[in-house]
């Protein structure tokens, strides 16, 4: 079957690409920021600006990749727990609406901290203290956007997903790493802008993260690297498992299997998902331990890419 | 409402293709260009247009080789696969047990191609929507409604297909399957009469399902669902738990006991 024949394409690729990196991002960014004691709200904040636009152009891909997108709104008529898909579609309007509601509430704590005449009472903290319950609300959802890709793939009948238990673990640690790539890679860019000359570059950053140090800290940066390295190693085991456990399914699991080690799909699945995605991260990663700059850009960079690999690689799979 | 059913028995069929002819004309679907691919089967696959064709298989039958026949369309699970996967219930079944897809709110997601166990519907690139058999149910075009057989068993010349009660089917077919292995047709089996919570359309055949190209076991997609979320949720949980537990939570923890010690001495 030849890529422009299968129901499910390209544009799903990248939807559960970004999907991943959005809600991996706001999971790592949360806990980071919960167990350092507050220190990195910053970069929860980060994770949510940079995850809402994402997460929406994938709605947006996956509405385009259906056959009648004039018909999306038909999916928000119905509330199907046992279709993944309908639950997909819920848990992602959620997680986008109460993400909105967090930024709306940082942008009222920063305006009235700044201009604390202008609010009756504690509003900044009242804002506060709303942005977090909210943002213990919205962790759950995005655990739950990030295993949905997952669970979708397996609740079918192709062998490759649905043999084993493991492909939403799969995409679970790789929508986490891929989320603290993105973070990486984001806060570098925020770092850069913040010590750029542009004015206007810098307001913008200002206006998201309020006026004072929204810079993430270098410790943080280092944080981030070393919990790629873990996710990288945490990823890996899970492939090894998935493969192991798909080969042990009987015929139609060992035909799965040989499609992607040794048939069709085999150079893409080497080269890309564990050259790219894999080894070359985790060699950069460990050799500098997450110093050296260009070395966790680099990791970051091929992560993010390996990410978009396995969910190429295994939704092409489960079509041909 | 009784539960209806075709009975499909492949040791009696021609593989005239009668009821491919007759599919195409009754749901007024066009012809496909095909291409030959070295057997009289044609087309080689179902498609959004085409929604019943005959297989044919060359293979080892009891020692001997045969050339066999069997019939490749929707199997109307009880228990559907599409139907429960479909995230705008646009997949339902009639009274009578047959499963067809409400053109009017398909949104043509695909989900339905994939949880397919026999791989039925296709999606229709021009429509839009994914289409397969509805048993000569679809609107306008509805043949049970009015008393007919579906279009397919109306034009079956040696009588290979049967439309009726699906308990009367079941008991026919078993007596087939019983015939057939009186005269040494040790593996002869009535297909559908358990699989997928009973199917509605049930085929007797020879041999084992493997040889007439059936899942042995078809399962329903959504077998193990709230398995396959509880995996990805406990990845997520140990993932918090480990590698970032330890590389945030944990270094705040040594300085918090290193700022200690220091203020002791």
């Amino acid at each position: 079957m030849s890529l422009g024949e299968m129901s499910w394409n390209i544009p799903l690729w990248f939807d559960i690409w970004f999907a991943g990196m959005a809600g991996g991002a706001y999971l790592v960014a949360f806990l980071a920021n919960l167990y350092s004691g507050g220190s990195n709200r910053n970069l929860f904040r980060l994770a949510v600006y940079t995850g809402v636009p994402l997460a929406i152009i994938g709605v947006l891909l996956l509405v385009v990749d259906l056959g009648t997108p004039i018909w999306f709104w038909h999916l928000f008529t119905s509330f199907l727990p046992v279709a993944v898909m309908s639950m997909g579609t819920w848990i992602l309007l959620a997680f986008l609406i109460i993400a909105f509601i967090m930024i709306i509430l940082w942008v009222i704590e920063g305006d009235a901290t700044k201009n604390a005449g202008k609010y009756s009472g504690n509003m900044a903290g009242t804002a506060r203290r709303f942005s977090g319950f909210f943002a213990w609300i919205n962790v759950i959802f995005a655990v739950l956007l990030i295993t949905y890709p997952g669970v979708l793939l397996a609740s079918t009948s192709q062998p490759i997903w649905s043999n084993t238990l493991l492909v939403p673990a799969l995409f679970v640690a790789s929508a986490v790493a891929t989320g603290v790539a993105l973070l990486i890679l984001m806060a570098m860019l925020t770092n850069a802008v913040n010590n750029s000359s542009s004015s206007m570059l810098n307001s913008i950053v200002k206006w998201l993260f309020g006026s004072t140090g929204w810079q993430i800290s270098k410790e943080t940066m280092g944080q981030l690297s070393k919990s790629l390295l873990g996710l990288i190693v945490v990823e890996a085991l899970i492939l090894v498992g998935y493969v192991i456990w798909l080969g042990a399914t009987g015929a139609s699991g060992t035909e799965a299997l040989d499609l992607l080690i040794t048939g069709t799909l085999a150079i893409p699945f080497w080269i890309t998902i564990v050259g790219v995605g894999l080894i070359i991260p985790l060699a950069l990663l460990f050799m500098n331990r997450g110093k050296a700059t260009l070395a966790v850009l680099t990791s970051a960079s091929c992560v993010l890419l390996g990410g978009l690999a396995l969910r190429a690689i295994l939704i092409v799979g489960g079509q041909l | 409402m009784t539960e209806k059913a075709i009975l499909y028995d492949s040791t009696k069929c021609t593989a005239c293709r009668g009821c491919q002819v007759a599919c195409k004309q009754w749901n007024e679907h066009e012809g496909e260009e095909t291409e030959n691919f070295g057997s009289y089967e044609n087309p080689a696959a179902l498609s959004p247009e085409t929604w019943v064709r005959m297989q044919f298989i060359e293979t080892d039958h009891y020692g001997k080789f045969a050339w066999l026949f069997s019939r490749n369309a929707c199997m109307h699970c009880e228990d559907a696969s599409c139907a429960i996967v479909c995230p705008t219930g646009s997949i339902l079944k009639t009274d009578e047990g047959f499963v067809h897809i409400d053109q009017d709110w398909c949104i043509g997601c695909g989900n339905c191609v994939q949880a397919c166990p026999f791989n039925v519907p296709h999606k229709d690139e021009h429509i839009g929507t994914a289409r397969k058999c509805t048993g000569c149910t679809s609107v306008g075009l509805n043949r049970q409604a009015e008393g007919l057989d579906p279009a397919c068993v109306k034009s079956c010349p040696p009588d290979a297909l049967v439309f009726g009660d699906r308990s009367e089917l079941v008991n026919k077919g078993n007596q087939r399957v019983a015939d057939l292995k009186a005269k040494g047709y040790n593996n002869a089996y009535l297909y559908g009469e358990r699989e997928l919570g009973g199917l509605h359309v049930l085929y007797v055949i020879d041999d084992s399902p493997e040889v007439y190209g059936l899942p042995e076991s078809p399962q329903v997609a959504t077998k193990d669902v709230v398995g396959k979320w509880l995996t990805g949720i406990a990845t997520a949980g140990v993932i918090a738990a480990l590698p970032l537990w330890f590389v945030f939570k944990r270094k705040q923890k040594l300085e918090a006991q290193q700022s200690k010690t220091k203020g002791g001495v």
